[in-house]
């Protein structure tokens, strides 16, 4: 499990996060959505340890090195330049050599041969999450891991993830793409200006389905009638 | 236009130089002075000035097949081709005073040789042989895969080879191994991103440690059975061989250590790239000899902090 107590983050004494807890338990997969700006990318790097927060605490319940423990998918993968996929994987798997990289490569089929510039946007999502896989961590954090994908990979995405949750991993997902965050999570946490304003479990979800709509409906509609007349 | 670039150039050099701190910065001028200095005093012979030249030219061609900016210039100017011109007279101006004072003559075919490479479209691209395979590498050297590939393993094949060539006449091979160090030290300039950081080690004295380990390995595999051959053909010229050796080791540490000292995700170039210059140059200039051993115990405390803002404490 991981416990997150009352988190602050600024940024040039601009808040980003304020009074942030939850609690994220072993297998279930943890959905965060709002709008750009919301504070999801922050709290996910708080949680990966790159960005430490102003107060508050993070407690994971595995023993262990929590560099060992996370693996975390950027937005935007950067890869190094003049390597091919397969060698990506290679270097990622020196640790765990279980890792089949061809059978995972079956789910994406890509030319792992091809030096990685060559990979449309999509494909380099791709690569990044076998990445993620090759790792094996027991904490995984997605940013936006959706996007790009097409939609059988996302279907596959998808899969994966139960399977994941299965084997007792927590996962943190954040997407803009409601459908997605509410067909695979089991508790999504609402961020807005870089607080929590709602928390639903899964019956709950079409409740906030709900919400986000008409929030979006009042807020634009007559804008949008009225610049069209 | 072009004035708008040069001033443009100017604020990425302050930036550059603000990253360097103001210590670093003054030893940097320091040396380049130095470095004019001393290039103004051993060029007294027409083939001393002329290495000179085809050596700076030779760099110059480098920096061309490798900008990554072609693109911005050729969308902002219709005429980026001006723009290098401009770029390359200005960087090459102590070249140019130190060449026109003692042959002005051979100012001629340098410029020419500024004009016709601004002319020219040399990409990096075709000399690269994108799908060869490295598994003779093991996985962590990924910047040696990144690095043969962008010369071409054929290119450096061959560099390899005529060091072996080399060793009929004096001194040669050993040059050959100081090209092919410099070679792996440039490997070391792109830095990886935090994710590979993060992927490959627990902590960051575990990283430092494994890379240098790992690189003095393969540079051992590479370089020592030269020297040793060296050595035994020149045997009056052991310890020339030796010494040689051991500062391309060093070089090779320190090209590491600075590249984690000045540690940025994702990023090319950058501060230790200038310092790895002159610590490759120290093999040629005795008084330099120090400045690698003496930056890399104080960059090392440097390289662990920095790499510490990436890694979970």
């Amino acid at each position: 499990m991981i416990k997150i107590e009352n988190v602050n983050f600024s940024f040039n004494e601009k808040a980003v996060l304020t009074d942030i807890s939850m609690s994220l338990l072993d297998a279930s997969i943890i959905g965060l959505v709002g709008l750009n700006g919301a504070g999801k990318t922050t709290l996910l790097e708080i949680i990966a340890g790159y960005l430490k927060p102003k107060s508050g605490k993070l407690t994971f319940s595995e023993i262990g090195e929590p560099n060992e423990l996370l693996a975390y998918l950027e937005t935007n993968p950067f890869f190094y330049p003049n390597i091919t996929g397969r060698e990506y994987l290679e270097l990622l798997t020196f640790k765990n050599k279980r890792f089949d990289i061809e059978k995972w490569n079956s789910f994406f089929q890509l030319p792992l041969l091809d030096l990685i510039e060559t990979y449309s946007s999509g494909m380099r999502k791709k690569l990044a999450f076998m990445g993620i896989m090759a790792l094996d961590r027991k904490y995984i954090l997605l940013d936006e891991p959706f996007n790009t994908l097409d939609m059988e990979s996302v279907e596959v995405l998808k899969l994966l993830l139960v399977e994941l949750k299965k084997q007792g991993k927590i996962i943190v997902i954040t997407s803009h793409i409601l459908e997605t965050l509410t067909s695979t999570c089991d508790h999504l946490y609402y961020l807005m200006n870089g607080a929590i304003v709602g928390s639903y479990s899964k019956e709950q979800f079409p409740d906030l389905a709900e919400e986000l709509l008409s929030i979006t409906n009042n807020k634009y509609s007559q804008l949008i009638k009225d610049s069209f007349q | 236009m072009i004035s708008l670039i040069l001033k443009l150039r100017l604020r990425q050099l302050i930036r550059e130089f603000q990253a360097l701190g103001p210590i670093y910065t003054l030893i940097l001028f320091a040396g380049a002075i130095f470095l004019i200095r001393l290039a103004y005093l051993s060029i007294y012979s027409f083939q001393n000035i002329s290495l000179f030249i085809v050596g700076w030219s030779a760099l110059l061609l480098t920096i061309h097949a490798k900008r990554k900016d072609r693109r911005f210039l050729s969308r902002l100017s219709f005429n980026s081709k001006y723009i290098f011109i401009v770029e390359y007279v200005i960087v090459s101006i102590p070249v140019l005073i130190i060449v026109g004072r003692c042959f002005p003559l051979l100012l001629l075919p340098f410029i020419l040789f500024v004009f016709l490479l601004s002319l020219f479209k040399i990409t990096k691209e075709k000399f690269k042989s994108s799908t060869t395979n490295f598994s003779f590498l093991p996985p962590q050297l990924f910047e040696w895969k990144a690095g043969i590939r962008s010369i071409s393993l054929y290119v450096f094949i061959a560099i390899y080879v005529s060091s072996y060539i080399g060793l009929f006449f004096p001194y040669v091979s050993l040059v050959v191994c100081w090209i092919l160090n410099s070679i792996i030290c440039s490997f070391y300039q792109q830095t990886e991103s935090r994710f590979i950081l993060r992927s490959i080690a627990s902590n960051s004295k575990q990283l430092l440690l494994r890379r240098i380990f790992l690189a003095m390995k393969a540079q051992s595999i590479l370089l020592l059975p030269i020297h040793i051959l060296y050595a035994i053909i020149y045997s009056d010229q052991i310890i020339i061989s030796l010494i040689a050796y051991i500062l391309f080791a060093i070089i090779l540490v320190f090209c590491i250590i600075s590249k984690y000292a000045f540690y940025n995700p994702n990023q090319s170039g950058g501060p230790s790239s200038i310092y790895l210059g002159l610590g490759q140059l120290s093999v040629f200039i005795p008084i330099l000899i120090p400045l690698p051993i003496l930056l890399s115990f104080a960059w090392y405390p440097k390289a662990i902090k920095q790499l510490n803002l990436y890694f979970y404490d």
